[in-house]
């Protein structure tokens, strides 16, 4: 039974992804960026996404609240349902009541995407005016009570962003998302460039904020260590595709496709001290040119000849657990051989 | 015997000249620094982000002079070579840097970027070619990578050339400035079994730089932690990561993420 059944996908969801396909048209070859994306968040659960660079994690986000822009045409297939409708047969302006107000996102460096021009306070005041008509004087009150739900002190409402430190630009980003009390909260690589130590504060923080205010995240990352501290349901992307889905502690404990269990062997670590590390030979595929059959094949030890010829289905295997592969969970057993 | 590189008493201190704002506090970006590395081992260097890691690394080969104290490298202290001196000694001492993408000269052939290298190492020009492809297989790649132009190849691919680059004068001292941070975590692995596959193979000694504790972890023999400019700590890589004798170092790897680390569901 795949995800994609209509039965798979639980009342609790807040988010479903259905078939989602994205292609970049400029050049000669299309990018093609997202290639059949099924996902489901649910309701107060942090969703990890991972995946190596390329592999579609941005384009993911952005086509979820249709903030895609190329040089060329998009061109997207598929459905984002969210509250019975499928936000990308939105018109404009019903896209951005729901963005930033019932679905916000935080990005890994937020100078880029705050204004240089308004302090943080008049960000804020600026989204509680649009989408909920809140005045400046409760909306000043509320502005207030964010800074305090992020931990920053009430001075930084008066900052311009660049005036921050990286750890506190992210919180103030964070304040900002949530200030219209979202259901969703999108979260692309927001503690990358950031120390150990300021990172363990800020995904500590989106914990927190995911009980308080009962929010659901999309969190994606590269990092499989991040991912690891703050998801509850990890997928695990290559090439445009989910190869893997499963429940944190399963897909640490006993990964199925081929990818994931050389990429957790590929990491290094205290643990591993003396050992060779396992190595994926070769390099993640460029969008413009994603190999048929299984996206995986040139780089799978075990790979067999149905593997360059059909594409592996995201199956179900047991409980929680899904992967794309024709021999999951069979990658020791198959080498052994 | 004496260690193989000695650091004593090493700080690096800039002071801004500017005319704007003449009353500028100095940066302490490193702060009387002492350690040894013996040869053949890798010393693992962490800390946060300006905690002077790369002003260290420089001042340690003298790519910038260091305000004060001293280096020996081999037994040698860099700072009474004459420059013609110290050019000479920076072939046997070469560091590789995050970013391979910048390091390459993106309108020269490999064979030229190599070449350009083996000239400086003083290798005879009828020479080069077949050295060049003793370092293309050194670093595992292939003779037929000679001809093309840098943009040819991935992020791990260029940081196997600039490897091979830096091996070109025949180095014993490598520094690691972060060199597999900017590239895929797939590619790290290979990257990284390349590096110390070629420690053994040649007898080299790093030092290696890197704010990813797992990493460093991973890679070191003796392990030291920066922080704004001081080493708080330095010691075997095992005592460091059991008995830390610094609060700090503890905080650091208590907050480094970790796969081997129970799930949160777990823990308390
Ligand atoms: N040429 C310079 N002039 C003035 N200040 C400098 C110079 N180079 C470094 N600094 C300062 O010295 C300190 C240490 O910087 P350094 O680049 O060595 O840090 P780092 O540990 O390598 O950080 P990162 O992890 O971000 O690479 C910082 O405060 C930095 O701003
Ligand atoms: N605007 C665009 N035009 C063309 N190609 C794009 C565009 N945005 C992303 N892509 C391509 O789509 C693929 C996925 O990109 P992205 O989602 O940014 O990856 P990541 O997983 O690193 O976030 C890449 O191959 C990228 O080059
Ligand atoms: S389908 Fe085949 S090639 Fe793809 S991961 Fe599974 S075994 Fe490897
Ligand atoms: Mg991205
Ligand atoms: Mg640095």
């Amino acid at each position: 039974m795949g995800l994609t059944t209509e039965q798979a996908c639980e009342p609790s969801c807040v988010l479903r992804l259905r078939d989602l396909e994205v292609r970049f048209k400029s050049g000669a070859h299309p990018a093609e960026a997202l290639r059949g994306i099924n996902l489901d968040l649910r309701h107060g659960e942090v969703h990890g996404l991972v995946g190596e660079s390329g592999a579609g994690k941005s384009v993911l986000l952005h086509t979820v609240l249709n903030l895609n822009r190329g040089a060329g045409t998009v061109i997207t297939n598929g459905e984002v349902q969210y509250d019975g409708r499928n936000l990308l047969a939105l018109f404009g302006p019903e896209i951005r009541r729901i963005r930033g107000a019932q679905i916000a996102i935080v990005f890994q460096e937020p100078t880029k995407h705050l204004n240089p021009g308004l302090t943080i306070e008049e960000h804020i005041l600026d989204l509680l005016r649009y989408h909920l008509g809140i005045t400046r004087r409760p909306a000043a009150a509320r502005a207030a009570e964010l800074l305090e739900l992020v931990e920053l002190p009430r001075r930084v409402l008066r900052n311009y962003a660049f005036e921050l430190s990286g750890g506190m630009q992210q919180r103030a980003m964070i304040a900002i998302a949530i200030a219209c009390n979202p259901r969703v909260l999108l979260a692309d690589e927001p503690t990358t460039a950031l120390d150990v130590t300021v990172q363990r504060q800020i995904l500590d923080l989106l914990l927190r904020l995911r009980t308080e205010l009962g929010l659901s995240v999309l969190f994606v990352s590269h990092d499989l260590g991040v991912v690891h501290e703050i998801a509850d349901r990890i997928s695990v992307l290559y090439a445009g595709k989910i190869i893997e889905t499963a429940v944190d502690v399963d897909l640490f404990r006993a990964p199925l496709h081929p990818y994931t269990e050389l990429l957790l062997e590929s990491v290094p670590s205290a643990a591993m001290r003396g050992r060779e590390l396992k190595v994926i030979p070769g390099a993640v595929p460029d969008a413009t040119a994603v190999p048929v059959g299984c996206s995986f094949h040139p780089r799978c030890p075990i790979a067999a000849e149905r593997c360059s010829a059909e594409v592996p289905e995201l199956i179900q295997q047991g409980q929680q657990h899904a992967a794309a592969c024709f021999y999951p969970g069979e990658l020791g057993a198959r080498l052994a051989r | 015997m004496s260690a193989f590189v000695s650091v004593e008493n090493l700080s690096q201190t800039y002071t801004a000249r500017s005319w704007l704002r003449p009353g500028l506090a100095p940066t302490h970006a490193v702060r009387n620094v002492s350690f040894t590395i013996e040869r053949n081992t890798v010393m693992g260097l962490a800390g946060e982000s300006g905690s002077g890691k790369s002003t260290l690394a420089r001042a340690l080969v003298h790519l910038e002079r260091p305000t004060a104290g001293e280096v020996r490298i081999g037994g040698i202290p860099l700072a009474r070579l004459s420059r013609r001196g110290l050019r000479k000694a920076r072939r046997r001492m070469q560091i590789v840097f995050q970013d391979p993408h910048g390091a390459l000269n993106p309108r020269l052939r490999i064979r030229h970027s190599l070449g350009e290298a083996l000239a400086n190492a003083g290798v005879p020009r009828r020479e080069r070619a077949a050295h060049a492809i003793q370092l293309l297989r050194l670093v595992g790649l292939a003779p037929e990578h000679l001809d093309r132009y840098p943009r040819a190849f991935s992020g791990g691919q260029k940081q196997r050339i600039v490897i091979a680059r830096a091996l070109a004068g025949n180095p014993e001292f490598l520094v690691l400035d972060e060199p597999v941070s900017s590239l895929d975590v797939s590619i790290q692995a290979q990257i990284i079994n390349l590096l110390m596959d070629l420690k053994q193979r040649l007898g080299l000694t790093y030092l290696f730089i890197s704010h990813d504790l797992n990493l460093v972890s991973y890679v070191s023999d003796t392990i030291g932690i920066l922080r704004e400019g001081w080493l708080v700590e330095h010691g075997p890589a095992d005592e460091v990561l059991e008995r830390p004798r610094a609060e700090y170092t503890r905080a650091l790897f208590g907050a480094s993420p970790s796969l081997h680390r129970a799930p949160r569901a777990l823990r308390s």
